[in-house]
């Protein structure tokens, strides 16, 4: 095998749980999953030769894989109408999100698909300069909307502490 | 509880999702053949939709 695949191998190995979280965040079904999972891979092999070490390989590896998985939710037909934040989201309130990560899962299912991206930059450590040019999206439309991601989410955890203390 | 408070949640996640084991030849095989990829796509499309044409004809009520 050559070098370069031997070493590809073994980026995709290191950052496969990035892989498949975001996988996992932008499809519920598993052979949907399975496929954006075989798409990202196919993507980041074809723009290994163009990766120059500029950035993190992390920070490749994010750019690569949410805009394959933008691209590919913005032109399948099927995918369904995904309910926005600012509506009542019933499963926010009521799952047991006694865990932290079952009760993220549920706040990125809820969001549109470039938000859930901008959060998950966000959660990754990522400034909003980066996040920017990763989504390629200007600063002040990142910054808007994750203030008012923020914003939204904190009167959600809110309400959701009040009903919990009433109940 | 502030969007902060969930970044070692998305920590946690990634490292879930990373211990299942990944097969060099699972990277190999889409790499160096993705057309089987894709014929593999088209195949379940096809398989949906037959299944679906057979369901509608079936379950079509009186």
């Amino acid at each position: 095998m050559k070098f370069e695949k031997r070493h590809f191998i073994q980026i995709i190995d290191n950052n496969k749980g990035t892989i498949r979280s975001l996988c996992k965040v932008y499809y519920a079904n598993s052979e949907d999953r399975k496929d954006a999972f075989q798409d990202i891979i196919l993507q980041l092999w074809k723009s290994f030769d163009t990766f120059r070490g500029e950035s993190e390989i992390s920070t490749w590896i994010y750019r690569v894989s949410l805009n394959t998985i933008l691209t590919k939710k913005r032109g399948d037909k099927k995918s369904i109408s995904i309910e926005p934040l600012d509506t009542p989201h019933q499963d926010i309130c009521t799952a047991k999100a006694d865990d932290n990560v079952e009760l993220l899962y549920i706040i990125i299912q809820s969001l549109k698909d470039i938000d859930k991206a901008i959060i998950v930059l966000y959660l990754e450590g990522y400034r909003n300069k980066e996040i920017a040019e990763i989504l390629k999206m200007s600063q002040t439309n990142v910054a808007t909307r994750l203030n008012r991601l923020k914003s939204r989410l904190t009167k959600k955890f809110n309400n959701k502490s009040h009903a919990a203390k009433r109940s | 509880m502030q969007l902060n408070d969930l970044k070692p949640a998305w920590k946690q996640l990634k490292l879930l999702n990373a211990m299942r084991h990944i097969e060099s030849k699972e990277i190999l095989s889409i790499i160096e053949n993705p057309e089987n990829t894709n014929k593999t796509k088209l195949q379940r499309v096809l398989f949906n939709i037959v299944m679906f044409i057979v369901i509608t004809v079936f379950c079509q009520g009186g």
